[in-house]
């Protein structure tokens, strides 16, 4: 089923990809490893090799995700169709490789049968992602959007010098500390804490610090 | 010889397995679904060595199979993700002989099942390492046991005004949501402060993320 088709492995575990890489082999594909590098040498990679179908891990650790390659690829107008092999289970990350592009996405707990499966499918110009899954990634992800959007809107209008100060309130560092380290007076530091909060919306620090964090959890 | 690969990962097992066996070695895999799964895999299959990951998914942390198979006569090497010293060290202390990091070759983990065999204990895992490996792991335990201990001071009302705090909500949010005076929140938050020896609210909540404590 897979004879002779050209196959990208993109994962981060060298092993993974490697042993991936063999058993495609074993069943008649030819199959290159594009190493995990950064994205932009990544989309170089894969654009060269020109795969029939692209195997590709979400969580590709430093370099990025799997979806952000994926998108890359789309933007560029490159036809690749990809199969996403990953460890999560998030819903949010799947919708994300969904919309990116993704024409199956496959978990790392399947088998290797359904793996080559789904690559045949896919290869052929099939999809696993019919259109209501589709919707309901975009809907998903529109969500979790509009639900962060308020947060990350204001976190951005802190200056870099707020920003700093927030970190420190988020180690539980008092302003007159915070004064002494970055050699700031008192006042200075007062009036950034009076900003940050201004701009957060929040009436207290502990608020602030609470919102940076809810942020940071999803 | 025989080798099982342990992984919540099916694919990743069923393949490392596939690519390790040969004429020399006999190697399977087993991912699930429960721990009993596992164990009962384990027993049947009866590999010398067993190649386990740390990260189970559903079933859990890894290492807490090893001493049951090590029980069984076999001898664990962890293949793992995890780079952290102190997780690497844990798994060490219940007594794995070896480790190995997923971005290694196959070659390699063949290497290191052949150490096993010849009992080149010190060759799979420099005592060197060895040693800081565990005294990673025995510090951190120290360390984080040391930082949650004023928590256990905390009573059960304290501790919830705690996590009220954590969640970014002021004295009077937190009396009104549980329905007491704002002066008897006021008298648990200085309490709270002095317990873990602190001056400020802030500094309360960032000691008890810093300790992990829930």
């Amino acid at each position: 089923m897979i004879d002779d088709l050209q196959i990208a492995v993109v994962d981060d575990h060298a092993m993974l990809a490697q042993v991936l890489a063999r058993s495609l082999e074993a069943q008649g594909a030819q199959a290159t490893v594009i190493p995990a590098h950064s994205v932009d040498q990544m989309v170089e990679d894969i654009l060269g090799a020109a795969p029939a179908v692209l195997i590709i891990d979400l969580d590709l650790g430093p370099a990025g995700t799997g979806s952000d390659v994926l998108s890359r690829l789309s933007s560029e107008r490159a036809e690749v169709r990809s199969v996403v092999l990953t460890g999560s289970a998030s819903e949010l990350e799947h919708a994300r490789a969904i919309v990116a592009g993704a024409a199956a996405v496959m978990l790392k707990t399947a088998d290797l049968e359904s793996l080559v499966d789904a690559v045949s499918q896919v290869a052929a110009g099939g999809t696993r992602i019919d259109a209501d899954r589709y919707a309901a990634a975009r809907t998903l992800l529109e969500e979790w959007a509009s639900k962060h959007s308020d947060s990350l809107r204001r976190l951005a209008m802190l200056t870099t010098r707020e920003r700093a100060v927030l970190e420190y309130l988020r180690t539980g560092v008092r302003a007159a500390s915070i004064a002494d380290m970055e050699s700031l007076s008192v006042s200075t530091v007062r009036t950034h804490i009076r900003s940050i909060l201004l701009k957060l919306g929040v009436n207290s620090q502990l608020e602030a610090v609470a919102l940076l964090k809810s942020i940071e959890q999803n | 010889m025989r080798v099982l690969v342990v992984d919540d990962h099916q694919l990743l097992g069923q393949m490392l397995a596939h690519a390790l066996d040969g004429p020399a070695l006999c190697a399977g895999s087993v991912s699930g679904p429960t721990i009993d799964d596992v164990m009962a895999e384990v027993r049947s299959f009866q590999p010398e060595v067993v190649l386990l990951d740390l990260d189970l998914g559903d079933m859990g942390d890894g290492r807490k199979l090893i001493q049951r198979i090590l029980e069984t006569g076999s001898e664990v090497i962890v293949l793992t993700a995890c780079t952290d010293p102190r997780e690497l060290g844990r798994a060490l202390e219940e007594g794995a002989v070896g480790l190995l990091h997923k971005d290694c070759r196959v070659e390699t983990v063949r290497r290191a099942i052949d150490k096993v065999l010849c009992e080149d204990f010190d060759e799979l895992l420099p005592p060197s390492t060895r040693d800081d490996l565990l005294r990673s792991a025995r510090s951190d335990r120290e360390a984080r046991a040391k930082a949650l201990q004023p928590f256990d001071q905390l009573s059960r009302r304290e501790a919830a005004v705690l996590r009220d705090l954590m969640s970014g909500y002021s004295a009077a949010q937190i009396a009104e949501r549980s329905f007491v005076a704002v002066s008897t929140v006021r008298s648990q938050i200085r309490a709270i402060l002095i317990k873990l020896g602190v001056t400020s609210q802030l500094a309360a909540v960032a000691r008890a993320q810093a300790a992990g404590w829930e």
